[in-house]
């Protein structure tokens, strides 16, 4: 069987740890001036940084980068930015005591550049299987590529999973993985500290409508789960928030999901904006479990279940 | 430590400008990103405090009907978000007929659309449950897509009472007019005034005549025209019966030709009631030709078919050799429209069919397609089934076949699903074969495609696979067309299976 864990040439190490070196010393200067600055810069300057991480073989960041001149039009554009530039500063940290790491944390930061894991040697690994639900889909268009984010529950392991794909417009993506399907299939992971994206082996699609799959008992239970992510990852950025026994409640423009024990989390804006009054009327008032993206101060919903069945907010 | 706060003013400043010294000798610029680390991922471990109040939404009131098989929501979702009105419309009229709810998840979709495509109270209530009633309770945009209360009146902003005035009169219209009577034109303003003065259109009838008589010689022109308005839509007001006598006059049938007889100074108490030159005539006519248009478009058409005693067909035929039918047209049809005239639709649907194309007025070119649709809706729709038959018995190679099926493109009456096989039938040999009539015809045949969705059947799609299994290479110039159509009549159909299956729970 093959090496499952990612390895790099000693020439692309030196590459990354040069794109990094930079990328530091951009933070540093931002630092100094300050990131109103960076609200005057034109579009072009945040692909020219795209493009110095791409040089240095680290892609996988540069799409962080890209995403930045979206952030700066949100009313909260500087807690956003400053959260985004310290994921990038905890990720330089990391990267800076590469040798002293396990080989599964190696692989979280490999992987986090754009080191792939080859899908062969994925495919030898002996996986999970489970009939697996398809909690929601979030796709975000890019530019140039869009990205599709597949978030997925094992109805007997509790396994959570996330399918990652990239596709050019005209291409879409893989239509047997929609949300509500209930899927009957084997799981791997990708190697990881916190093992969250993967794929399946094999998977058929059921005909059946699925019930609602376990859930965490409320937001204490939620942000213990995330607390271990976090020490485990700390420069990542998305979790999986499915939660029980919660309520929509809304208080002039802002929107909330509140759970049994009055603990309320704030919705993304943009789901608030396409998709608020549909889950108002999905939910009717009455208390529902939902599967929703934490990015760590707002929650994007991508399914709920009311009475007992699965429903995806795509 | 810095709070949350003081880092992010810190952050956005930059420390140029917040000068800081390190108390431990560390680096700043590390420190500063230290803490901003730190404090985020202290942040996202911890759950936020719990509210001390705890104030939520009452939940809906349980639904007693059963919903629409869950398989239909997805298509309602796909037609919401493409936008397509025309079977919307048939769809939602067809769940509302069965009696079985929308999936609630619909429901601000459905509110969204009927704001711009009124459907009644009524069909939203059957569509949407209590569900419905408890959204638009949220949100003061859906506000007047429920049954108003006295606090709507009391209380609300103008399309709150607009909506609430309107309710009443439908419920009891003495009550609204006595209600619209105590409005006072100084503090409602004149906008509102009108505004309000209009929901009198709803449940209008000669007991509200003496208010409005009251009013017709206002100083403001957009109250006098709308009092002008409920007036001549009512046939037996004095106003109407005055208006019809005096106009009466000017037309007359001499050696069977219809004459304008107009008198120089005319109809200024007319026109102060706001019969302007009627918008559908363009303005290459005279004055006097579009002032006759919108006098005879308030008018009952029926009137002047028992005043010659003639039937509406004979008069509109014999209409069709003057060369001031134009006249006619712009002021029959929408006065067949507005007093809701069934045989004269039946009249003007005949003869539009028989108007040759190349006509230097064409009626079906000059009026809306919303028009002819309105009129379709008046036309019984086995009258014009029997009519198709009997133009598709005499062969499809001529001109008339195709008037026809620009017609029936227009109107949206469903034919008979025998009849509508025949039609497709008849469109797919046309479709497949070289050339009929030349490319252009072929083209507006399937331009034509869209319109004549409507015509045919939803259920009937399979048998009217023909349509849509062209080759290819015959439509090639039009195969966006042919693809748009085949995916909408798909979709109409899939919807209406969808809706057939058994009703299910929520």
């Amino acid at each position: 069987m093959a090496e499952i864990f990612p390895t790099v040439s000693a020439q692309r190490m030196a590459n990354i740890q040069a794109g990094l070196a930079e990328l530091r010393q951009w933070l540093e200067d931002v630092s100094l001036v300050g990131l109103a600055e960076l609200t005057q810069q034109p579009s072009a300057y945040w692909e020219q940084r795209a493009a110095r991480l791409v040089d240095a073989q680290a892609g996988g960041l540069a799409e962080s980068m890209r995403q930045i001149p979206t952030m700066l039009l949100a009313e909260d554009w500087q807690e956003q930015l400053l959260r985004t530039l310290a994921r990038f500063y905890l990720f330089i940290q990391g990267f800076e005591q590469f040798e002293q790491l396990s080989p599964a944390l190696q692989a979280d930061l490999l992987q986090r550049v754009g080191v792939n894991v080859k899908k062969a040697v994925l495919m030898e690994q002996e996986g999970e299987a489970d009939h697996w639900l398809v909690l929601g889909q979030r796709t975000i268009i890019g530019e140039r590529l869009d990205l599709r984010r597949s978030w997925i529950k094992g109805l007997h392991s509790h396994q959570e999973g996330m399918i990652l794909e990239y596709a050019f417009a005209s291409q879409g993506f893989d239509s047997a993985i929609s949300s509500g399907h209930l899927l009957s299939g084997k799981w791997v992971y990708y190697p990881s500290s916190r093992p969250l994206r993967g794929m399946f082996k094999a998977k058929e699609k059921l005909a059946q409508e699925s019930p609602a799959p376990q859930a965490l008992p409320d937001f204490a239970a939620f942000f213990d789960h995330y607390s271990e992510s976090l020490q485990a990852l700390p420069f990542q950025r998305l979790v999986l928030c499915h939660v029980n026994d919660v309520r929509l409640v809304r208080s002039e423009e802002q929107w909330w999901i509140r759970d049994k024990n009055q603990i309320s989390l704030p919705l993304d804006e943009k789901f608030v904006e396409k998709k608020g009054w549909e889950l108002m009327a999905a939910t009717g008032g009455y208390p529902f479990q939902l599967a929703g993206e934490w990015e760590g101060h707002r929650l994007f919903p991508l399914g709920i279940s009311v009475h007992g069945f699965w429903q995806s907010f795509n | 430590m810095d709070s949350w706060a003081q880092l992010i003013h810190q952050g956005t400043l930059g420390m140029n400008k917040v000068r800081r010294m390190a108390e431990d000798g560390q680096d700043p610029i590390d420190q500063f990103w230290q803490q901003v680390c730190e404090h985020m991922l202290l942040q996202a471990c911890h759950a936020p405090q719990a509210e001390k109040e705890a104030s939520g939404i009452e939940a809906a009131p349980q639904e007693q009907q059963a919903y629409l098989p869950g398989a239909s929501y997805g298509l309602f979702k796909e037609a919401f978000r493409r936008g397509k009105h025309a079977i919307l419309e048939e769809a939602l009229r067809a769940a509302s007929q069965r009696k079985a709810l929308l999936s609630p998840a619909l429901l601000p979709a459905l509110m969204d659309w009927a704001m711009q495509h009124p459907i009644g109270l009524k069909a939203l209530q059957q569509l949407g449950g209590h569900r419905l009633t408890w959204l638009a309770r949220q949100n003061p945009a859906w506000a007047t897509l429920i049954p108003p209360t006295s606090a709507d009146w009391e209380y609300g902003q103008i399309s709150q009472r607009v909506h609430y005035l309107r309710w009443l009169r439908e419920q009891d219209p003495a009550e609204g007019l006595a209600l619209m009577q105590q409005v006072s034109y100084q503090e409602a303003g004149p906008r509102n005034y009108v505004r309000l003065l209009d929901t009198l259109r709803q449940g209008l009838s000669l007991a509200d005549e003496a208010f409005l008589m009251s009013l017709h010689t206002h100083k403001r022109k957009k109250v006098r025209w709308t009092v002008g308005d409920l007036l001549f839509s009512l046939p037996e007001s004095e106003i109407s019966l005055e208006f019809k006598q005096q106009t009466g006059d000017w037309l007359a049938r001499k050696k069977g030709e219809i004459q304008l007889q107009i008198p120089t100074e005319y109809g200024q108490k007319w026109l102060r009631l706001g019969l302007d030159a009627s918008p559908l005539l363009p303005t290459s006519f005279s004055l006097k030709a579009r002032l006759t248009a919108t006098f005879l478009g308030w008018i009952p058409p029926q009137y002047w078919t028992e005043k010659w005693d003639i039937s509406p067909v004979k008069l509109l035929r014999k209409l069709s050799s003057q060369s001031d039918a134009a006249i006619f047209w712009a002021g029959w049809l929408p006065a067949t429209l507005r007093f809701e005239d069934e045989s004269w639709a039946k009249a003007l649907v005949s003869e539009v069919v028989r108007y040759e194309p190349t006509a230097s007025w064409d009626p079906l070119k000059k009026f809306s397609p919303a028009v002819w649709k309105k009129l379709g809706s008046l036309v019984e729709p086995a009258w014009l089934d029997k009519g198709v038959t009997k133009r598709l018995k005499k062969g499809t190679e001529t001109v008339s076949f195709f008037r026809m099926v620009e017609v029936l493109s227009l109107l949206h009456i469903p034919l008979s699903s025998s009849t509508a096989y025949h039609l497709s039938d008849r469109l797919s040999q046309l479709l497949s074969q070289t050339v009929i009539g030349g490319r252009q015809q072929i083209e507006q045949l399937i331009r034509q495609l869209p319109g004549l969705l409507f015509c045919l059947p939803p259920v009937d799609f399979p048998r009217l696979a023909p349509l849509w299994t062209l080759p290819p290479d015959r439509y090639y110039w039009f195969q966006k067309e042919m693809e748009k159509f085949t995916r909408d009549y798909s979709l109409r159909y899939r919807l209406w299976k969808a809706m057939e299956g058994g009703s299910s729970s929520a």
